[in-house]
């Protein structure tokens, strides 16, 4: 082989190598970008909103966050949403006896209802339990303002309205 | 004319030099997300959650007619299968799906129901069902109030009911778990020989996803859940494999989804 088809074997691997390294600069950026996206970073949470579906669950909800950590502790969010103009968390995976399934009523504050912000800054977290039933809670389906969850192997409906739990029976 | 002889020591510097270029390439077009997990195909149709009551074919590609307990608790056995049969005889392909708990009906009163549902559909609507019945799909969790056995044999039991029909008529687990809850293994053992079908919303069910020995997942993305894991794109973009393929009487091949909505 001459000097010429090595010379070509050298710059390709020099452009292969500054490739990967403006490569991985960039990676490097945008992966702090990313980490800087906590819920105790309020730029980047801005920076977030900009693409945030209005009326769901925003940064505030992501699990690990300061602020879905003062909401549920160690729990295990299972279900996110907005009903009517109440914020409803459900949660798995607590401690035996644990209330798993939260409320915040933001009423008529639209601020709070956007998802954007945390809403605990709004209203505070209310935390419901059947009585006499233990176990994670999961949303199955909403009726309107009534939820039909599983309680610890229950099928229940949770009335949004007065917080109370009721079983469910064949329709 | 003159002929190039390259040495192998030579070629294999130039192999490396150009897939490094290649990767430094992509990596620097698309993003570190390029060379992460993500669905490929890329999934371009989704089937869409309705209770029973409710007949719309036109919000999505596919439909799930959403049981939830039955048995004792909502909704009714029958409004399952009428609403089956109902998409069934439309051609829109369609799951089944029950959500077991203890409390609404014994592992062997879910067995009789998915028995009945099948000789219901079959003995109805077996040419367009063989099309356009996707099946049964089986949402099960750890606090649904069976162990991980019982699903085991729930989900055997169904897959040799299945399994004998004509056509794509099969069976999926839509399931979840989380830590402290079913292991990887049992994970692994209750989905197996289904079509996968995980509720992906943590990043916890997206390990217990992408270390299953399943290379084919239906995923299931719910806008219900919290953030990040509410944008499907988001989801599809983390857990890696083939999407369910299934053709449902068209000539192309489809990659599904599965999108839990509150109805």
């Amino acid at each position: 082989m001459g000097n010429g088809s090595s010379r070509k074997v050298r710059i390709a691997l020099a452009a292969g190598a500054v490739l990967i390294l403006v490569a991985s600069l960039g990676a490097w950026s945008a992966g702090n970008a990313a980490r800087a996206g906590s819920a105790n970073n309020p730029a980047a949470n801005r920076a977030a909103s900009a693409t945030h579906s209005p009326r769901s669950c925003g940064a505030w909800s992501q699990q690990g966050s300061a602020a879905a950590t003062a909401a549920v502790s160690d729990r295990t969010i299972r279900d996110c949403v907005l009903v009517g103009t109440d914020w409803v968390l459900t949660t798995v995976g607590g401690a035996a006896g644990s209330a798993n399934v939260g409320v915040l009523r933001c009423g008529g504050n639209a601020s709070c209802a956007a998802g954007v912000r945390n809403p605990a800054a709004y209203a505070r977290w209310q935390w419901f339990q059947p009585a006499g039933i233990t176990g994670g809670a999961t949303i199955l389906a909403i009726n309107g303002t009534a939820l039909i969850l599983d309680v610890g192997g229950q099928q229940l409906s949770f009335n949004l309205a007065n917080g109370r739990f009721s079983a469910e029976t064949e329709n | 004319m003159t002929v190039r002889h390259i040495k192998p020591a030579w070629r294999g510097r130039r192999a490396i030099a150009i897939t490094a270029i290649a990767l430094g390439g992509l990596w620097a077009v698309a993003g570190p997300a390029s060379l992460a997990f993500a669905q490929s195909p890329k999934p371009n149709h989704h089937f869409l959650d309705w209770r029973p009551s409710v007949f719309n074919t036109r919000s999505s590609q596919g439909v799930v007619v959403e049981g939830v307990g039955s048995g004792r608790c909502l909704y009714s056995f029958s409004s399952v299968e009428r609403a089956t049969l109902r998409y069934v005889k439309a051609k829109k392909p369609v799951w089944s799906e029950f959500s077991p708990q203890s409390h609404c009906a014994s592992l062997a009163s879910y067995k009789s129901m998915i028995h009945s549902l099948i000789r219901y559909v079959e003995s109805r609507a077996a040419s367009r069902a063989k099309t356009y019945w996707a099946g049964i799909m089986l949402d099960e969790e750890p606090d649904f109030g069976f162990s991980a056995s019982s699903v085991i044999s729930l989900n055997k039991y169904t897959i040799a009911q299945t399994e004998k029909l004509p056509g794509l008529t099969f069976v999926s687990t839509e399931d979840a778990t989380w830590s402290g809850a079913w292991s990887q293994r049992q994970y692994d053992n209750i989905v197996h020989g289904t079509v996968a079908a995980p509720q992906v919303y943590n990043s916890y069910m997206v390990k217990i996803t992408n270390n299953s020995r399943e290379s084919e997942n239906l995923v299931t993305v719910n806008p219900a859940m919290p953030h990040p894991f509410n944008s499907a794109s988001y989801v599809l973009g983390r857990v890696k494999g083939s999407p369910y393929l299934g053709a449902f009487g068209t000539k192309s091949n489809t990659h599904w989804y599965n999108v839990w909505q509150s109805q």
